[in-house]
């Protein structure tokens, strides 16, 4: 039966002789991948997600360019702080030319006197077919404002530029050139005294641009499998300079054998002052001359399925170097590289067993003040350099994910995943008694088991259970006492099912972590500390009742129970400092220092007509926590605060031919909050509109 | 019958390729490569400093948290925020405290105007008008003192951690606790 199932869907390619043939073909391939793979078990590790932004941006799907000049699109929102977003586009773009006119404003006020303020107003007009080609010429701008407001302080800083731009297309590679003169004004004085107006707190700085960029992100050259792109801009402003160099490749080619290549690298640098920021509170100083040079390269050979199986292989490496070449006194220069190296396979969806899995391998540096030698570090003789050179770290990360599913007759489904990550920091760095002490090891090693029952779209049940080995391991002398495991259980039920009308839901699980210290003198005597200990206990059901086409009633009931404490182990008790009557109390028990209960009620009555949808809601919501009192050997409750939560809310969202409108007011009622009784308390709103005429 | 021969070539390679699958599995779990390092250096018991003076805070609003250190301080899903600048999670915010403490062993800091906090959801207190005061002193450079506001999020997670903070420097352009 088995034979069958495969031989008559996956396999019936088999039929076509040539790829009969393939196997002798491309048997060292497959042999060559499969060792690579066993090699680098005991090597490396990583997942089983192939990166997507190795792929090439799909060309073929058709774009609808709105004809509509117009375009309004604003968000507003207010609960715990105030935020707005709002932009008005037009744009008129036909046969002659381009105009197009941005507005945009952004605000977010978090309410205890500091606030942030955005005003754009960029714009372009280009006339198309100069001298009767494709090139297009014109003027752009960029006007944009950005306050800064504190209690006692802020800051008012405006940009102008404004130039030609050219567009032109050679072998139907786009290239822009643009150019144009530079403003840059400010007021750093805006306290409470000096006032927005006064003119004696006003600077400004002319200075000057240009830009080149060849190609973009999604344009192939040649109609070939490649995107190619860079980009150079400059810009001075009152002397001081910065030039951004940017530049990314993208390849993808498919080989005879049916296998494809990926290759993606990206390079960016930037060298110069930052234009403009505040430096201080009567200042108006520039950032320090910084040089940033980034560079990241990814290689990866994804093969066309062979025995069921598709696998890929991938590699990748970035650099980072940051450099202040004039005030190197600051000691923040640094240099990150990172490798990785991963292997993937994935079986064909449809079969009978279903596979993906992967493993990945990442070693990375980090390489603070990198420009100075050893012998520079260590005749520091205020010892700086050596503090800030033993932040130095090596990391090592190993991931591997395997995933695989039976699935038998009647809708069942077993599956099985293991998740392993390992994480390992070492400092290679070591002067006298200065030592980092946070080298580490975190390793987490998953087993999850589940069976899913489906039948058709009427009813799903899952039932799983994890089991988890957790390591954090510290090695040095002052931190290798909080070194622990966690052994780490779940087990949970998913269920969804429609009853007529009536569509059930319900998401449980309960979950136990026990922990245990790797040196467990450190935990005892004076300093006794027994390992954490902790339970949950987790309920969500809904159920939705569909009356007709128009009405919906939802009703959501979500309930946690939690405890946290300490498990008691015999080998943290230590007799000469424990009591009898403490050491019979507690010892090889679980000891639950606190206990909470979590519950909210939710239903929602929802109506719909033609394009209008209002929902009309409550939502009761209740915490509650108690500690174990050690004196008098019993819980209590503890005041968190918190009281009942009531909170009404209603949302109307219409859709129209041009757009939609959203809205939401909603109320919160705590009994233990004293503003209650105040009317302009405790509501938050939300607007949204996006619209085009 | 040459077809058939080759069609049980190709299953019995399934069957390989299955088995090399599962070989690896084993081999995942049983090389070592997911089992910790065991270098320990033995313990000793030592007191680590709250530099940042964090504690401070806690005992303000009245929910003290025994000090032990920065990754029992902060929850796993904490995030910093500079109002000016970016965001930063967990790991990479210890490490910028972490070198801070590094580059100077003289800063000072000192936090005032701790309100009451307000109550949110799931038991969340969030401490709206936290001022700071940063003495920078390492000798080296000039003395350098920033002052600004913080807004902190607490949660309950067997002990007070600290979920959320934003900050809102009053003069630096960027946040001194995030300054890359």
């Amino acid at each position: 039966m088995k034979l069958k199932s495969q031989t008559g869907n996956g396999y019936s390619i088999i039929t076509n002789r040539s790829i009969v043939r393939f196997f002798s073909r491309y048997a060292g391939f497959i042999v060559v991948f499969e060792l690579l793979l066993i090699f680098c078990t005991s090597l490396f590790a990583q997942s089983n997600v192939w990166p997507e932004y190795l792929s090439l941006p799909d060309t073929t799907a058709a774009t609808t360019a709105s004809t509509e000049p117009f375009h309004i699109k604003s968000i507003f929102l207010t609960d715990d702080i105030l935020k707005s977003n709002n932009s008005i586009t037009y744009v008129r773009d036909n046969n002659d030319y381009l105009f197009e006119q941005h507005l945009d404003y952004n605000v977010t006020n978090y309410l205890n006197g500091v606030q942030n303020h955005y005003a754009g107003l960029s714009g372009v007009y280009k006339r198309n077919n100069i001298f009767n080609t494709t090139a297009t010429l014109g003027i752009d701008w960029t006007p944009e404002m950005y306050y800064y407001k504190s209690e006692n302080t802020g800051d008012l800083q405006g940009q102008f530029d404004i130039g030609p731009v050219f567009n032109y297309s050679v072998w139907k590679i786009p290239v822009l050139i643009r150019a144009g003169g530079s403003a840059f004004g400010w007021n750093d004085k805006l306290d409470r005294t000096s006032g927005l107006l006064k003119r004696d707190n006003y600077d400004a700085l002319p200075g000057y641009y240009g830009e080149v960029t060849i190609g973009d992100s999604v344009k192939r050259w040649f109609n070939l499998p490649l995107i190619f792109n860079v980009d150079v801009l400059g810009k001075e402003i009152g002397g001081k300079g910065l030039g951004v160099v940017t530049s990314s490749l993208k390849a993808a080619f498919s080989l005879q054998s049916g296998d494809s290549i990926f290759f993606h690298a990206g390079d960016s640098l930037s060298n110069g002052k930052k234009l403009y920021d505040a430096g201080s509170s009567t200042l108006y100083s520039t950032t320090p001359w910084k040089i940033e040079h980034k560079l990241a390269l990814s290689g990866a050979l994804r093969g066309k399925e062979r025995f069921n199986i598709r696998p890929a292989v991938l590699y990748n490496f970035s650099l980072k170097d940051i450099s202040y070449p004039v005030l190197s006194s600051l000691l923040d220069d640094v240099r990150v590289t990172e490798n990785g190296f991963g292997i993937q396979a994935v079986t064909a969806e449809g079969h009978r067993l279903t596979y993906s899995g992967g493993i990945s391998f990442r070693w990375n540096t980090t390489d603070r003040i990198y420009k100075e030698t050893d012998a520079q570090i260590n005749s520091d003789e205020s010892k700086r350099k050596q503090s800030v050179n033993l932040g130095d770290f090596e990391e090592y990360i190993a991931s591997t994910d395997h995933d695989v599913s039976l699935h038998l007759p009647h809708g069942i489904t077993l599956n099985y995943q293991l998740h392993c990550y390992r994480n390992s920091q070492s400092y290679p760095y070591k002067y006298d008694t200065l030592v980092n002490q946070e080298e580490n090891d975190q390793v987490r090693n998953l087993n999850h088991a589940g069976i899913l029952y489906t039948r058709d779209s009427v009813a799903a049940f899952e039932l799983y259970g994890e089991l988890a080995k957790k390591y954090l391991y510290y090695y040095r002398k002052t931190a290798s006492g909080k070194s622990m495991t966690s052994d780490y259980y779940k087990v949970g039920i998913n269920t969804d099912c429609n009853i007529k009308k009536v569509r059930v839901t319900e998401t449980f699980f309960a979950t136990a972590e026990k922990s245990d210290y790797k040196f467990k003198s450190v935990h005892k005597g004076d300093n006794f500390s027994p390992p954490p200990y902790n339970r949950r206990l987790s309920s969500a059901l809904s159920i939705v009742w569909t009356l007709n086409d128009m009405w919906t009633i939802t009703g959501k009931w979500n309930e946690t129970y939690s405890d946290d404490g300490k498990w008691y182990g015999e080998e943290y008790f230590d007799r000469l400092y424990q009591s009898d009557s403490i050491y019979n109390l507690y010892h090889g028990t679980y000891g639950i220092e606190t206990k909470s209960m979590n519950y909210s009620l939710q239903m929602i009555v929802s109506w719909t007509f033609n394009q209008l949808l209002i929902n009309a809601g409550f939502l009761f919501r209740d915490n509650s926590m108690e500690e174990y009192d050690i004196v008098e050997l019993r819980f209590k409750q503890r005041n968190t605060g918190d009281g009942h939560v009531s909170e009404p809310s209603i949302e109307a969202g219409y859709q129209f031919s041009k757009g939609y409108i959203k809205m939401k007011v909603g109320r919160k009622f705590n009994s233990n909050d004293s503003d209650n009784d105040k009317f302009s308390k405790k509501w938050n709103f939300g607007l949204g509109v996006e619209t085009a005429f | 019958m040459l077809l058939n021969k080759k069609m049980m070539y190709m299953h019995n390679g399934i069957k390989l390729v299955r088995g090399k699958i599962a070989l690896l599995l084993l081999l995942s779990l049983s090389c070592g490569i997911f089992q910790p390092r065991d270098t320990f250096e033995l313990p000793v018991v030592t007191v680590v400093v709250d530099r940042f003076n964090f504690g401070s805070i806690f005992d303000s609003i009245g929910r003290p948290i025994v000090w032990k250190d920065y990754e029992t301080l902060f929850a796993d899903s904490f995030s910093f925020s500079d109002a000016r600048t970016g965001t930063y999670g967990k790991t990479k915010f210890i490490e910028n405290l972490r070198q801070m403490e590094r580059k100077n062993e003289r800063f000072k800091i000192t936090w005032s105007n701790i309100e009451k906090p307000t109550e949110g959801e799931m038991s969340r207190l969030t401490i709206n008008e936290l001022r700071y005061t940063f003495i920078d002193d390492t000798g080296a450079v000039e003395k350098k003192i920033e002052t600004g506001k913080s807004r902190m999020v607490i949660v309950r997670d067997n002990t007070y951690k600290l979920i959320a903070w934003d900050d809102f420097p009053e003069m630096a352009a960027k946040s001194i606790f995030a300054p890359e």
